[in-house]
This record gives C-alpha cells, structure tokens and sequence, in this order.
C-alpha cells in the first residue's frame, strides 16, 4: 500500500500543535493563527506558506509534513531550568545533534512531536527543513485561556515563525531566547 | 526468568508509555501476593461536564470533541445523539450513514494507531514502533498508510481530522458530493486490503496466557455491527435502552482516583470496547471481517485482553469495507441537517468509539439552554475490569518474574485495552510495592 496519495505539496508549511482547551497547551495554535492572519495580511507580496492546527499526534505530524520543503512546528514546552521560564521562546531547526529535552515535554500530547520526528527519520519522510519554535508555558490545566506569560510571548513567537518563511518588517520584533540545531 | 527478591522492595516504572494521554498505576504485594491493585486516574473534575452548563444545545458537538484528540468524532456523535433525542428528533437515513462514514474514518484512524504504533511492538519485542520501523519500516509505512486514509476520509466528511467543523445537532453543514467520494472508495479499497493483511500479520503474534471473565458490554443493533445507538446489552444478560443506562450502571468515587468507576448494577465491573462488540455482535461484522476474523481462529468470545489486537484487526476490516458500501449506496440528501428545534427535555445518547461504550446525557431547557450534562467516556467504565485483570496477571507471575520482565508485562496489558486516557488523566505511572518475608 502506498503511503497516502501521490500530490507532494512543495510549499513551506506552519503547523500549530496543541489543545486550546488545555490552558497554555495552546500556545502552539494561537501562534498559527496569528501567522495565518499575518500571511493574509501580507497577500500575494508575502511568503507563500500553508498553516494548520494539530494536536500532536505522531502520524498526522508526519502526514502534514511529508514531502514539504519547509516546516515550521510551534508547539508549546514544558517549562524548566534548560528551557527557561514560562514564556520563553526558543528555536530549534531539526539537524544532527539530539533534541533539547523540552521539546515534546510533558503536555496534554506529550508522545507527539518529538516521536514524530524520530519515527519520520526512521522512515524517511522528514521535510527537507524542519525547525521547532517553542512557547514554554506556565498551566496546562483544563480551561480556556492563556497565562499572561505566554500570551505575552506571542509575538515573539509569531515573528521567530514568520523569519523562517520568509524576509518580514523588522518592526517590533523581539528575539527568540534561543537558536540551535537539533535532531 | 527467576528472580531472587528482598523481603521488601520497590519497584518503580517511570512511565508507561504508547498510551494515549497520561495516568497512574499502583500495584502492592505483601508476602509474594498481589494485594491491592490500583489504577489512578485524575480526572478533570468534570470540567467539560461543568463547562457545557448553561451552553446552548447546539454547542455540545464542538465542545466534546475538545475532550480527545483521538476520537473526537465519538464525542460529537454521542453528543448530537442525546440533543437529538432531548428535542424529539431522529436522524436518518443519508445523513446517519454519513455520520457511520464519519465515525469509521475515526476507527481506522484510532485502530491503525494503536494497532501498528502503540501495541504491536510489544508483540515484536521492540520497546517503540520507532525501533521497531528500524527493522520493519514496511510494516510501520503499511501502519501509517491505513492510518492516513481514515485521516483523508474525516477530513473528507468532518472538514478536518482533529475537532471536526462539519458536524452540527441534526446532520452537518455541508455535505459531500458522490464525486467527492469517489476517489476516497479506491483509497478505502487499497485499505481493505491492508486491513485483511493486518489480521494475518497479528493472528501470528505470541500472546501471554490470560483469561478474564468479565461481562462485556456494547452497543446492539438488530442488523449492523452497532456504532451509532442501539441498546445497551451485556454478555450477562443485561437489556436495555440508552436511556436506562442510569438504571443499569452506577459510578462510584474511589478513594485513588478522582475519576469514577462503573459497576453493573449488582456490583459486577464490566468491560467495553473491541473485545465486547466483538463477542456480543461478531455475527453483524461485514461479511469480508467475519471472515478474516475466523481465518485468525476468532469464531467465538475473544476472553484473552492482550488478543484485543487481532479484534481491532478485525474492526478495521470491519470500517474499510462497510465505508465502501456507505459511499456505494450514497445519495446526497437535498438538506445537510435536519432541524432540531429546541425544547425542555432530557436526552440520551451512546455511540461505540474506537475504545468502547460512551454515554452521553443533557437536560435542557425549553430555550435549548443545557440545564445539565453527563459523559461517561469508555476508559472509566473499564477501570475496575483493568484492575482485576492486572491482579490476576501479576500474581500469576510474581514467582517467576523479575521485575524488568513484570513491568514490561504491565505495560503491555494496560496498553491491551487502549486506555484514552487524556479524556481524563494527567500522566501516567507505574509503581510495584514489594513487602513482607513471604515475597520472591
């Protein structure tokens, strides 16, 4: 059987995980939001980029992200000593060296991205580009709503995510806490 | 193996991983026998229950489905179910054949999850689907394969695969054309005949010896392997409809965990999901499941937890094939949905998702305004039958067991019965308490 259909969609790809019903677990889709509104904002003069939301879940990762030439994945991070305090934003693109500890930490989807990653360079089927951006967040409890702690670092997300696409106005943008390389 | 103990010890297990959300599991033994079991699950204290009050009657199928990113389309139907049945309403003919297509995009996708990546590396001897596809890449790409065609489909018919948009109280919003579904029928065909492969492929797994005796519980439907309504039956005896669900099964708060268990009515903990639809309806499967089903030797009752596999097989046998027959017979109705005015009530409604039996009821008011609401997901039905049959299982091996090896087997069986947990716990983990002079 043939892994899905044939259609390789070349374009660079944003993809927002998380559960909005979980507190800061929805970092990642407030981020994807934002940028799909900052994609249409910019029209035919900007990056030309799908966004989606998911919950995590290793196998739909891997089938979104199959056959792209970029991927983003904004998803929020457990906070801790390595990956800073609730709010902080790190980037890291998909390379040779192991994954921080935070991504894929403990949240409502705790088995997703990281084992996404793993299982799709077992099989082949990783973008050409893959690079993480991170929201650690402060409550994962059930609820509607955002920390003040992330909701504040939404931009920065929002603009450590829309540098990977494509050059944007450099007005107001904050820097990420953090850029790496990882695997 | 055998294994030397201390009188006391203890034996932790940091995680119990490939179960889907998070949970918590106690095992103690006292003088080499298992003395109490018990698994831990923290529910939210009915948060999505509390949440829903005071919404109005539309609104449950977008906010249920909230609750599990595995099998949200279960929520939404037991969810339009109930309303449906509080206003008086019943859905039909096209449109409950394209909520079943809906609900099998749902099985394939949950079965071929947790069949190729959560629970055949145990079988495999591989402690992930990630080393597993190390040496078998095929088998994981066949897995993942399956997995996205039940994706394609609900985002085909739901709009988008996680937290489906098309689905409203009364039918959808819009509704596919036969040329939509043309295309998604080859799919499906190509999954048939990855789904009969699956069935011969975990036929041949070695299972561990266990055998529990616990009354199953599932949908029935006089004509059809039931997934949306029906009556309530036990392989027990019990009866009844949906609507005595409350007088037939009670829950009950435990101390260690604040997610409640359910009991039959005399006292007896039950069991839900595969196995149960398997022994109270094999003789609905379609014709091309029931066949699989006895080519793997499954002709009767599956009393084995850890064969659970080869059910789920033939489940996603089972949706393949009925999905293909859904679109053959495809009419597009002239309406999506059908209008569910709204008026003081109470509503029952159960639908079996990929895990089993899930209940749902809403009490409105005459504006439509839910008064209250109740979910009884399949995970905690189950809690109790997990709990016994792990007694069972561990004190069997105790004697000849070390510890790595009793870990191991724990995992394995809890991750038989595919617990969702994330509809109600935070993290899962296991502990073995050793005590006492008598133990290995």
């Amino acid at each position: 059987m043939s892994p899905g259909d044939d259609r390789r969609d070349r374009r660079s790809l944003v993809i927002g995980v998380g559960n909005d019903a979980r507190g800061d677990d929805g970092a990642g889709l407030a981020v994807a939001g934002a940028v799909r509104a900052a994609l249409g904002a910019a029209g035919s003069g900007g990056p030309d980029a799908d966004v989606r939301e998911l919950d995590g879940e290793a196998a739909r990762l891997i089938e979104a992200w199959d056959g792209r030439a970029l991927v983003v994945v904004v998803d929020a991070a457990t906070p801790s000593a390595a990956g800073g305090p609730a709010g902080t934003v790190h980037r890291v693109e998909v390379g040779d060296e192991p994954l921080p500890a935070w991504v894929g930490g403990r949240g409502t989807h705790d088995v997703g991205v990281a084992d996404a990653i793993r299982l799709a360079r077992v099989l082949d089927r990783l973008p050409d580009r893959l690079v993480l951006v991170t929201v650690a967040g402060a409550s994962f409890a059930e609820g509607d709503g955002l920390s003040a702690e992330v909701a504040g670092a939404l931009p920065a997300a929002v603009d450590a995510v829309l540098a990977e696409l494509g050059p944007r106005p450099a007005e107001g943008r904050s820097p990420c806490a953090s850029t790496s390389s990882a695997r | 193996m055998t294994h030397r103990s201390p009188p006391s010890r203890t034996v932790r297990v940091d995680a119990l991983s490939r179960v889907e959300g998070e949970g918590g599991l106690d095992v103690q033994i006292e003088d080499g026998r298992v003395s109490g079991v018990q698994l831990r699950i923290y529910e939210p204290p009915r948060f999505f229950e509390a949440f829903l009050r005071g919404r109005h009657h539309t609104e449950p199928p977008d906010i249920t489905a909230r609750i599990c990113g595995i099998c949200p389309v279960a929520y939404q139907m037991s969810a339009c179910l109930a309303i449906e049945d509080a206003c008086g309403v019943r859905v039909d003919g096209p449109l409950h054949e394209l909520r079943r297509l809906l609900y099998f995009g749902e099985w394939i996708e949950s079965h071929g999850l947790h069949v190729y990546l959560l629970h055949a590396p145990d079988f495999m001897g591989y402690p992930s689907a990630i080393d597993m596809a190390e040496d078998h890449p095929d088998l994981v790409r066949r897995g993942l394969a399956m997995k996205k065609v039940g994706n394609d489909l609900l985002e085909l018919i739901g709009g988008r695969a996680v937290h489906p948009v098309n689905v409203r109280v009364g039918g959808f919003y819009r509704l596919p054309t036969a040329a939509e579904l043309a295309p998604m029928r080859e799919r499906l065909l190509v999954g048939l005949d990855a789904a009969l492969e699956t069935v011969a492929w975990v036929a041949g797994f070695d299972f561990p010896d266990l055998e529990h005796h616990h009354p199953y519980v599932a949908l029935e439907q006089p004509d059809d392997y039931a997934v949306l309504g029906g009556r309530i039956r036990s392989t027990a005896g019990l009866d009844v409809p949906v609507a005595d669900f409350d007088r037939a099964i009670e829950e009950t708060q435990v101390p260690w965990s604040t997610a409640l268990h359910a009991h039959l009515l005399d006292g007896d903990h039950y069991l839900v999901g595969p196995l149960a639809r398997f022994a109270l309806n094999r003789e609905r499967l379609h014709p091309a499941a029931l066949a699989a089903a006895a080519t793997a030797g499954l002709t009767g009752p599956c009393r084995n937890p850890f064969q659970s596999i080869v059910v789920r097989a033939v489940e996603l046998v089972h949706a393949f094939a009925s999905a293909v027959d859904v679109i053959d017979a495809y009419e597009r109705p002239d309406r999506p949905a059908v209008d569910v005015p709204a008026r003081a009530g109470v509503g029952h409604g159960a639908t079996e998702a990929p895990r089993g039996l899930l209940y749902h009821r809403y009490e409105l008011a005459d504006d439509g305004t839910i008064l209250d609401a109740r979910i009884v997901p399949p995970t905690s039905q189950n809690q109790s039958a997990i709990e016994h049959d792990l007694f069972d299982f561990i004190d069997d091996r105790l004697a000849d067991h070390d510890d790595v090896a009793l870990a191991a087997g724990i995992e394995a069986l809890v991750r038989s019965y595919d617990p969702c947990i994330s509809c109600a716990t935070h993290f899962l983990d296991v502990r073995v308490d050793r005590t006492g002079s008598g133990a290995p």
